[in-house]
């Protein structure tokens, strides 16, 4: 994953800077924590041609939800541009609220196993699945929307970050509001970090989609709201960019959202895209929405993280 | 049955019945699909079941059945539920053992009916409509003492283990190999630890005085089975072989036997050890089925006086409890001092709900959430530890029932999760001076978004949406007031004004589901 304060670190100094803090904290008791620190840094692993290019949706639909997956990806040039083997992958997917997964408030469980899938058998030596839910006791959660199971099924981890030791400071320096914030270190420190959000219309945000998904990964949403949720969600999208973003419009939310229950409908699509500006401009669309009625959506293309103009993405439409 | 082997056989009883309850204690988590009762040994403790019934002046047979056991048990072998099954006992005999080994069993003293007297005030209390077995039950002390001294310690050492473990995983690459740690439960907050510990401990730091202080002279459990099992089935009787030599009274663990005469002893008193006959040189002690009435026990040789005086502290305490301002109603039935005191869904209405309740601390355990807390004095002294919903801390769950099944006198009643729209147990209202989107026009409206039930809803106010509450759909869960960023007190707040226990289900469902119908037209 690609954030600001992100240097260029190969693998083989990231593993002496492992050995060194793991002696460390072996040595010191966890000595290396509480500071300012933004965790290790990677530079983007895509190829600069790639990054530069214009930005691709690939719209899958039709076939089996694993085909979806996997034709989606495969559009972006397969699975093997994002996970290499040894690679700790982390995702995060929407396992806010205790629903069903019929009730499309939450990421749908046979999409996130097999994505575990994919990861697992390209050779990720773990995939953490971590979300800092909204509804408690975490356990529910997990076994509510299906998504516990799934992971289990597909051999990923669940982490449910409700414990703020998992937290570390972050600078935001392209920030507008949002200079700071804690975010979960493996989401962080993660090799591969993959987005995977379900479309619906929020209450409080106009809508939620690939870049309010984020939100799950910071420990005071509280202060996001009191100074300006719209910005904020825009300007930590300019710190925390994912590798890979699956938005999961299988069937998305019209009414009553974020939690639901309400009206949903069936879109029967995987899009894959590196761009969280033209993944929730996407994403809109599929709402009712124009992405100019999501205010988060024009801050954050303002701040240069991803085109918002459909007319100027590549849109790939596929069939699984 | 040789000697030995009847001190070993109930050491083993006891280990079992302590780890039984340890075991069906930690079963109370949430999701468990339970299959045990959990609160099996309060459900068959008849000191808190016949003092809730009595207070509450209502006959559940199904209640009484379950505590009916134990009671046999005292008619056939005595007091062997205190030596052999009470986990209270187990505790104490092992601290006893541990930390004051120098102290003697010591012969009776007047003590030993202090018991008596504490199980009168009890029965007199409950007969006037307030509870008071929770206090001294020895059951519901233990029960209290783990949730709120011993359980929320631990979820905190467990979370701060896998914590450093999971952090350790980031850091070291041998140990990110290793599985990640199991999900602990989420670390818990307790009001009253303290108190609880407190007791507890000064319970246990009796054994200084005596050993088995707290089950000869204060637990009214014991008193109980020991009025009952004035003639058992199993008597002791010592044979022409006695030489008086006196060892058996020095080492009865209660005290039971009789100095001058050996071949007396207090069957009230004795908790079927079988020491005595295991210490006897002569082996003249022996355990013996006897149908008949005559015996050599001794009487329990009350004070009447002390009975008739704790008789009347405990209509005291029923009086006291009742004149609590928190006990005063309102002209339906409401709370009428206590505008936060939430209870849990299934209470039965407040009057009920303080009769029945017996403050075991079981549903406090059993929130997932921590919200629910024991109370110190939003309740009234008549309330005291009984459970509220702190919402700030925890809300009530909308996918969990589990308070509702494992409340052993069921002052909380069961209730199906899919009822939960329909049980309303407070009302949230919003403070618009202090929230971020009436005062400040900023976007927020968390609180409709995590509203389980739909009921806050936008009104649009000067070009901005804005929270409102319909009260008709609003169970006062606290979802609301537990996640508004609006610190440190909450803009959306629940209060006892929606709390409509007192109405019944089916009026219930007429609020929540009839204006439904009445709104959408159909």
């Amino acid at each position: 994953m690609r954030h600001t304060l992100s240097e260029k670190i190969g693998r083989r100094e990231f593993l002496r800077g492992v050995a060194g803090v793991g002696a460390a904290a072996l040595i010191g008791g966890c000595a290396a924590r509480g500071g300012q620190g933004t965790g290790g840094a990677f530079g983007p692993r895509l190829p600069k041609h790639v990054m530069d290019a214009k930005p691709v949706l690939a719209i899958a639909s039709g076939g089996k939800m694993e085909d979806r997956v996997r034709a989606a990806i495969d559009e972006l040039g397969g699975i093997g541009q994002f996970v290499k083997k040894g690679d700790a992958v982390v995702i995060k997917p929407n396992a806010a609220w205790q629903r069903s997964p019929h009730q499309a408030a939450t990421t749908n469980p046979d999409l996130l196993a097999a994505l575990i899938t994919m990861c697992k058998s390209q050779g990720a030596s773990r995939v953490l699945v971590i979300e800092h839910m909204i509804d408690t006791p975490p356990q529910l959660v997990w076994d509510v929307t299906g998504l516990g199971a799934a992971i289990r099924r597909a051999g990923g981890e669940a982490v449910s970050a409700g414990d703020q030791r998992r937290y570390v400071k972050l600078n935001i320096p392209e920030g507008k509001v949002l200079t700071s914030d804690d975010v979960i270190r493996d989401v962080l420190e993660a090799k591969v970090l993959i987005n995977v959000p379900i479309p619906k219309v929020h209450d409080g945000s106009v809508m939620t989609a690939a870049m309010k998904n984020m939100m799950g990964v910071i420990w005071n949403r509280q202060y996001w709201h009191q100074a300006g949720l719209q910005q904020c969600i825009a300007d930590f999208s300019t710190a925390v960019r994912p590798d890979l973003i699956i938005l999961d419009a299988d069937r998305v939310l019209l009414t009553n959202g974020p939690k639901g229950p309400g009206n949903t409908k069936d879109v029967g699509e995987v899009v894959a895209s590196l761009d969280p500006v033209a993944t929730d401009a996407y994403a809109a669309t599929l709402l009712g929405l124009k992405p100019s009625d999501v205010p988060h959506v024009e801050l954050a293309a303002q701040l240069g993280v991803g085109e918002m103009d459909l007319a100027k993405v590549q849109m790939k439409h596929v069939k699984a | 049955m040789s000697k030995p082997k009847a001190a070993t056989v109930r050491r083993i009883s006891q280990g079992l019945f302590l780890a039984a309850f340890l075991y069906l204690f930690a079963l109370t988590v949430w999701p468990s699909g339970l299959h045990v009762p959990a609160d099996l040994f309060l459900r068959t403790d008849p000191l808190v079941i016949l003092s809730a019934l009595l207070a509450a002046k209502m006959w559940i047979v199904g209640l009484i059945l379950l505590a009916l056991p134990v009671l046999a048990l005292a008619l056939i072998a005595g007091r062997a539920y205190c030596g052999w099954i009470c986990p209270m006992g187990t505790t104490i005999d092992v601290s006893d053992r541990l930390f004051f080994r120098k102290t003697k069993s010591r012969p009776i003293t007047e003590r030993s009916r202090w018991k008596y007297y504490i199980l009168a005030a009890v029965f007199v209390s409950a007969l006037f409509g307030a509870q008071l077995a929770y206090l001294m039950d020895p059951i519901v002390v233990l029960t209290r003492t783990l949730t709120l001294a011993v359980f929320g310690p631990v979820t905190a050492l467990a979370n701060a283990v896998a914590g450093e473990y999971a952090y350790l995983q980031t850091r070291i690459v041998v140990l990110a190999r290793l599985p990640q740690a199991p999900q602990v439960p989420q670390q818990a907050y307790f009001g009253m630890a303290w108190v609880a510990l407190a007791i507890f401990v000064g319970i246990l730091a009796l054994g200084s005085v005596e050993k088995r202080f707290w089950c000869r002279n204060l637990c009214p459990l014991g008193a109980l089975l020991g009025v009952v099992s004035r003639v058992p089935l199993l008597r002791r009787r010592v044979g022409d072989n006695c030489t008086s030599c006196k060892r058996c009274v020095r080492d009865c663990s209660t005290g039971a036997i009789e100095a001058e005469d050996p071949k007396t002893h207090r069957i009230a008193e004795c908790i079927q050890c079988y020491k005595c006959a295991a210490v006897c040189p002569e082996d003249a002690v022996r355990f013996v089925p006897q149908v008949s009435l005559a015996g050599r026990e001794a009487r329990l040789d009350l004070s009447r006086r002390r009975l008739l005086a704790f008789g009347a502290a405990g209509l005291g305490w029923a009086a006291m409890a009742h004149t609590a301002p928190a006990a005063k109603t309102t002209v339906i039935g409401n709370p009428a001092a206590s505008p936060q005191l939430i209870r849990p869904p299934g209470a039965l209405p407040e009057p009920e709900f303080l009769d029945r309740c017996v403050r075991c601390q079981q549903c406090v355990k059993a929130c997932p959430t921590n919200g629910l807390q024991p109370a110190l004095s939003e309740a009234g002294i008549d309330g005291l530890w009984t459970p509220v919903l702190v919402p700030r801390i925890g809300p009530c769950s909308e996918k969990c029932n589990l308070c509702t099944q494992i409340c052993p006198t069921d002052a909380i009643e069961p209730i199906r999760v899919e009822d939960k729209p329909a049980i309303f147990i407070g009302q949230a209202t919003i403070d618009r001076s202090s929230c971020i989107v009436w005062a400040n026009d900023k976007q927020c409206l968390v609180c409709d978004e995590v509203c389980p039930y739909k009921a806050v809803e936008q009104k649009i106010v000067e070009g901005k949406k804005r929270p409102t509450v319909n009260d008709h759909t609003c169970t006062g869960c606290g979802e609301c007031e537990k996640n508004c960023p609006v610190q440190p007190l909450a803009a959306i707040r629940v209060f006892s004004l929606g709390d409509r226990r007192h109405w019944g289900r089916e009026r219930q469902r007429q609020w929540r589901y009839g204006m439904q119908r009445v709104e959408h037209g159909q």
